[in-house]
């Protein structure tokens, strides 16, 4: 990442996608989440709102869940982003992928990739119960499923019975 | 909702960052961790000529202790703040209020900093450093100057910091002799609050208050501290009597012009008293 | 065919997960076309306004702009049809002309290569807007000196049904009256994925993805409204992020975006942002139910009669806005023998966005008002509040039974449902308090509901067509696999799922053996699409009834080729056998290669080709009520019974449920999974309207509530652990005894937590809760010291 003395509208970014380097010119404003997903064709990063609450867009940046819709892209520049493609298994589904799918934590499947990317930053041993489960899943909105699934997934998923 | 056009600047020092407040006059917005100005430009409702990214500015990242102060720099996140030992050992209020701002995915980004210098009069950290008393330090490219906490926050979103400045840093007086406390009531988790209220208490061996502030947040257009309920309780014990009394004085002084969807000013100042009797209580346990 | 393995009931997982859980699944905002541009609509910023002109400022500056479109400029489009006989015509039209009704309609629109720079060019538009006075309320609507929404209307009542019906008000005479004004705030669906239209013209054929819960009805709208054959249009439903009603309308956009690809010959989307959508998706609820009930002494209802008061918004809505009033009146006894009932309509236009249609549909708002008055009446006699539930409740031996709307009710569990629901209830309350105890600000309460839902309506009401049949088609591949298309769409609920299942089910063949093609008008056979509560029913009716014209077939075929009688075959598992002797069996695929690729070896008399399609009405279902508004809208009904235990914050006012119980009869279970998901969302997004979501307006008709700031989506921590208790009364006349669940849930929510925020205050003594959200402020302003 280098420094931009002379601003302009368009930027060389180059970052690291699910594991791939991917270089590009950008628009200073583009989003994050519309560079994964017109871009480079990323469409599990999903928009539910555009301002930073429902979490539908929440994609890894060096480990850490963040709203896509929040970054700009150029502030991607020389980082590692995960995205819902980025997690699932070549041939299958991950484990907490599974669980969702065991534990009915899903229903039109908007909001899923979300859910799964802030699981997919999350340390299962700071959140010891239900609570803490549900505290952590507090930036992911659901509108479907009454959470009910998904908490049982979460916790299937960290191997412990709800 | 996408941002409108705007020019971008990423530069590595701090003297870049203030050249090109300078000059634009106002015109130059500066980005950190971007979690209160993506959504605004996303609405369309900030409209900044360029925005100064500051991420490459290595000094601001600094987080540390020195001489019985906790310096936050401005890219400091508000999670790196959150699971800083430091802060919870040296600043413990700030520690418990941090869970309260936003969601993780917003505080993975989010920084202290910042929150403070957007001055959402329902944000959490303001009041924080209201009660700690903290001093910002605040430069320009002509010159450097600190405004404690207290003179900061002149109404909704507006500071003491003029167009050309920048807030570098946060300074909280580190300590843990001080007993805190901060609750707040919001529709949902995260959400901003609709009433809050943070305080810090020192009592002597027999329960008597030594000294204590409180600030309530959410209430009225800044972050507000309540004098006359700090007088009730300085050199009290805190009684029954006492906790009902300040409750009643902070809702009759407090200033809860704010009216939105979510509450009129007769709910926020009502709360408002009620919290308070809460936080004193607990720090008073 | 008897005693086979049965899938109905089985615990599978849902055959849509693999692609949603992947990034795989394919949204609207995913589709991506060559030369596609995007849209943004220039939408009104006043609620009440002439349009005196569209000016084109200084868009053409902004690089790749075209536009700006307006009404004026499509000359070849017609107004949306009004078929309803009782309502005043709307004529709604794409983009506003001459006037707007609403801030949030949309009067131009521009493309540009992306999103970013048409809203760049949107922003640059000058519109001259002539301000007119704004009527928010219905109050100001009736008032009779009020602005007019539709100046060649004498008034703003879009519709006015009274009803007077002189055998309930007898019941008055002599006997206590107990009233209530009950008003369900204005919330709405608010799916997670927001609606988008992305549309194509190519060599004289149009064709639109849409985020639609009505492929077939959209493409017959559009059929009206535009230039075009059906036969020239084709309608494709994506994967839907949720629809909940809201996408169960046909809105502008849904015209707007295809007439640009066709004037500009080249793919155009529009992807609504969540701005536009808390502005220009329909609202809903927003109903006032002002109503009394003659009540005995013993606490036995004799009547209830009243007024539903609807606030419609700007009315611009298809299908109409109106319908839930109607169907909260047909719903306003519950399950209760109430004999008699005289409720009437008022709906009237205001300039706030226009309602429509939301899960629950009517029926959660009727709830609110008939549950919050028995326990007004229960409270008043000092008989229990389950008390006087159980005096009133359908129990067995009534069953059959009409209910006072014309409702009739063949089965259910409603007294078995509730009891069960008090008894988990009572030790559920005790617990909390126990475990709250310490807290001496904070009271514990409960509140236990009943309810039952119409399912699968007829469509009259709510469009003005005679209709409430679907459609399956069935076809059988050579290798054995089968293709099942119908006439309903999903939006997410898992009805792909389902009819894996019943065609298994039906055809005795692998669940991997069938694949559902459904969202597609050149795909499917004619449908209404997935709202009401209905896709279980109707499409399960057709699927019946073409799955046995196959198996009759099949097994024709199948006796031929094992030299036994058709009456002899079973089919499970994939193959076709002859009972009794395990050894001789065919597979579908030499079925299918019989009928298709070696027709040869047909019997005589059986026709090549192995496929079925039918349609199914179900029976019983009326479209028109009488005069005092009795009319049988629905094919069955679901019952369940709520109970919510709250904490009741004494000191803010803040309610919290700590649990939330729900005893729930929808017939037989097809898949318990998604059932239960389906009650239980249901129930979430009650309980947000019940406590959070209100879309607020100020005094001059400016909504308040246009970002996720303002407008609260319950998360994980304002939503319960719950208990499902279930019950399975099978619907005599449905295929499979299903009812349908789709609705539910929402019901209960709004009077149980009500009633448990009463109960928990019970103590202090507040007034009736009556209305929602019930908020912090509400609640702290009923306790005494505010």
């Amino acid at each position: 990442m280098k420094p931009v003395p002379d601003p302009t509208g368009r930027l060389a970014v180059s970052m690291v996608v699910n594991g791939r380097t991917v270089e590009r010119t950008v628009d200073s404003r583009r989003l994050l989440a519309d560079l994964l997903r017109d871009d480079l064709r990323l469409t599990g990063t999903h928009l539910g709102c555009e301002h930073g609450v429902c979490g539908a867009c929440t994609v890894l940046v060096d480990g850490r869940p963040v709203r896509s819709c929040l970054m700009l892209a150029v502030q991607a520049d020389g980082r590692e982003v995960t995205t819902v493609e980025g997690i699932t298994p070549e041939d299958g589904l991950s484990p907490m992928q599974q669980a969702f799918k065991d534990h009915h934590g899903l229903q039109c499947g908007f909001c899923t990739p979300g859910f799964l990317m802030t699981l997919a930053g999350t340390e299962p041993d700071e959140h010891a119960d239900e609570e803490s489960v549900r505290d952590l899943l507090a930036g992911n909105l659901c509108r479907c499923t009454g959470y009910e699934g998904i908490v049982d997934a979460v916790m299937a998923g960290w191997g412990r019975s709800r | 909702m996408k941002p409108p056009p705007f020019r971008y600047a990423r530069p590595d020092s701090l003297d870049e960052v203030l050249r090109i407040l300078d000059e634009h006059d106002g015109g130059a917005r500066v980005l950190a961790g971007g979690q209160s100005l993506i959504p605004l430009l996303n609405f369309r409702l900030a409209r900044p000529e360029v925005l100064v990214d500051i991420a490459l500015v290595d000094e601001f990242s600094r987080l540390a202790v020195e001489d019985g102060v906790l310096r936050i720099g401005a890219s400091v996140t508000q999670h790196a703040a959150e699971t800083s030992d430091e802060v919870a050992r040296h600043c413990p209020l700030l520690s418990k209020a941090l869970p309260l701002v936003g969601h993780l995915q917003n505080r993975a980004r989010g920084t202290v900093v910042g929150s403070i210098a957007h001055a959402d009069p329902s944000a959490e950290l303001p009041a924080v450093a209201l009660v700690l008393g903290a001093t910002m330090v605040v430069r320009s490219v002509a010159a450097e100057r600190t405004i404690p906490a207290d003179q900061f926050f002149l109404g909704p979103f507006t500071t003491a910091l003029e167009p050309d400045e920048m807030l570098l840093e946060v300074r909280f007086p580190a300590g843990t002799a001080a007993r805190t406390a901060i609750t707040e009531i919001a529709p949902r988790s995260g959400d901003f609050a609709i009433a809050g209220a943070a305080g810090r208490l020192t009592a002597t061996d027999d329960g008597t208050v030594a000294n204590v502030a409180l600030a309530l947040f959410g209430v009225g257009a800044v972050p507000q501290r309540l004098p006359e309920v700090e007088r009730l309780l300085e050199g009290e014990n805190v009684t029954p009597e006492a906790l009902d009394e300040a409750a009643r004085i902070t809702t009759a002084t407090a200033e809860a012009g704010s009216e939105d969807v979510h509450a009129d000013p007769a709910y926020r100042a009502r709360v408002a008293g009620e919290l308070t009797r809460r936080i004193v209580e607990e720090m008073a346990a | 065919m008897t005693a086979r393995p049965t899938h109905i009931g089985a615990l599978v997982a849902r055959v849509e997960d693999d692609r949603l859980l992947s990034g795989a699944a394919r949204f609207a905002a995913d589709i991506s076309l060559p030369g596609m541009l995007e849209a943004a609509f220039y939408r009104s910023p006043l609620p009440h306004a002439r349009i005196e002109a569209v000016g084109i400022g200084d868009a053409l500056d902004v690089p790749g702009v075209s536009g700006p479109f307006t009404a004026a400029d499509m000359t070849d489009v017609s107004p949306f049809p009004d078929f309803d006989e009782f309502a005043r015509p709307v004529r709604i039209f794409p983009l506003a002309r001459e006037r707007v009704r609403y801030v949030g309609a949309p009067i131009a629109v521009v493309v540009a290569d992306d999103r970013y720079r048409a809203e760049d060019a949107c922003e640059l538009l000058e519109v001259d807007l002539d301000p007119l006075d704004p009527v928010v309320t219905t109050d100001a609507a009736l008032a009779p000196d009020a602005p007019l929404l539709y100046p060649d209307w004498p008034d703003n009542v879009v519709i006015d049904f009274p009803v007077d019906n002189p055998d309930a008000n007898a019941e008055f005479d002599g006997r206590m009256a107990v009233s209530g004004r009950y008003e369900v705030g204005r919330h709405t669906g608010v799916p997670m994925e927001t609606r988008g239209v992305v549309a194509e013209f190519r060599e004289g054929r149009l064709t639109v993805w849409s985020t639609t819960q009505f492929p077939h009805i959209a493409r017959t709208m559009l059929s009206y409204c535009l230039p075009l054959d059906e036969n020239d249009i084709r309608v494709i439903v994506p994967d839907v992020g949720g629809g909940f009603g809201v996408k169960a309308e046909f809105y502008p956009e849904e015209v707007t975006i295809p007439w640009l690809a066709m004037r500009l010959g080249r793919p155009v989307r529009w992807i609504e942002d969540r701005r536009e959508h808390l502005l220009a998706t329909c609202h809903a609820r927003d109903l006032v139910l002002d109503i009394e009930a003659a009540v005995d002494g013993d606490g036995r209802f004799r009547a209830v009669r009243g007024m539903a008061i609807q606030d419609l918004g700007a009315a611009e809505m298809y299908p109409y806005g109106f319908s839930p009033a109607f169907t909260a009146i047909g719903h306003i006894t519950g399950p209760y023998r109430i004999p008699h009932q005289s409720v009437g309509l008022v709906a009237v236009a205001t300039n706030k966005t226009p309602c429509g249609a939301y899960r629950g549909f009517g029926i959660p708002e009727a709830a609110f008002a008939i549950e919050r008055l028995m326990d007004k009446a229960a409270d008043r006699l000092g008989i229990g509040r389950n008390e006087i539930r159980r005096r009133n409740l359908i129990g067995q031996d009534d069953i059959p039974y009409t209910t006072s709307a014309g409702a009739i009710i063949d089965s259910g569990s409603h007294r078995e449902a509730f009891e069960e629901t008090v008894r988990v209830t009572a030790e559920r309350v005790e617990h909390w308090r126990a475990d709250l105890a310490h807290d001496s600000r904070i009271k514990v309460g409960s509140g236990v509901v009943n309810y039952l839902e119409g399912v699968t309506p007829t469509y009259y009401m709510t469009t003005g067509h005679w209709t409430a049949f679907d459609s399956c088609s069935m076809r059988v591949n050579p290798d054995g696999t089968v293709v099942v298309s119908v006439g309903v769409s999903t939006s997410g609920q898992g009805l792909e799922s389902m009819l894996v299942t019943l065609t298994a089910e039906a055809l005795g063949v692998r669940r991997e053996q069938v694949r559902v093609v459904m969202g597609d008008t050149d795909r499917t056979p004619y449908g209404l699409g997935s709202w009401g509560s209905r896709s279980t029913n109707v499409a399960s009716g057709a699927l019946r009834i073409a799955s046995d014209l196959l198996l009759d077939k099949a097994t024709r075929i199948a006796g031929h080729l094992l030299e036994a009688s058709p009456e002899d075959i079973e089919v499970y598992d994939g193959a076709l056998s002859v009972r009794g002797s395990p050894g001789a069996s065919v597979t579908w695929q030499q079925v299918a290669t019989a009928a298709n690729i070696r027709t040869v070896d047909l019997p005589e008399g059986v026709e090549p080709g192995l496929e079925a399609s039918a349609t199914y009405e179900p029976p019983g279902i009326e479209h028109v009520p009488d005069e005092f508004g009795r009319v049988n809208a629905a094919a069955t009904y679901t019952n369940a019974s709520h109970a919510a235990v709250v904490s009741v914050d004494t000191g803010t006012g803040q309610v919290r449920v700590l649990e939330y119980i729900v005893a729930h009869d929808c017939g037989t279970v097809i898949n318990p999974q998604i059932v239960r998901g389906q009650v239980v969302g249901g129930i979430a997004q009650g309980i947000g309207g019940a406590l959070l979501e209100q879309l607020h307006y100020d005094e001059w008709g400016n909504p308040q509530s246009t970002s996720f700031l303002d407008y609260h989506l319950p998360g994980a921590t304002e939503i319960p652990a719950m208990q499902v208790l279930h019950f399975e009364s099978p619907a005599p006349e449905m295929p499979w005894g299903a009812k349908g669940a789709g609705e539910a849930g929402i019901i209960g929510p709004a009077p149980a937590i009500a009633a448990a925020a009463e109960d928990a205050l019970s103590d202090i003594g507040i007034a009736e809760i009556n209305r929602t959200p019930i908020t912090a402020p509400y609640v702290l302003g009923l306790i005494p010291g505010s």
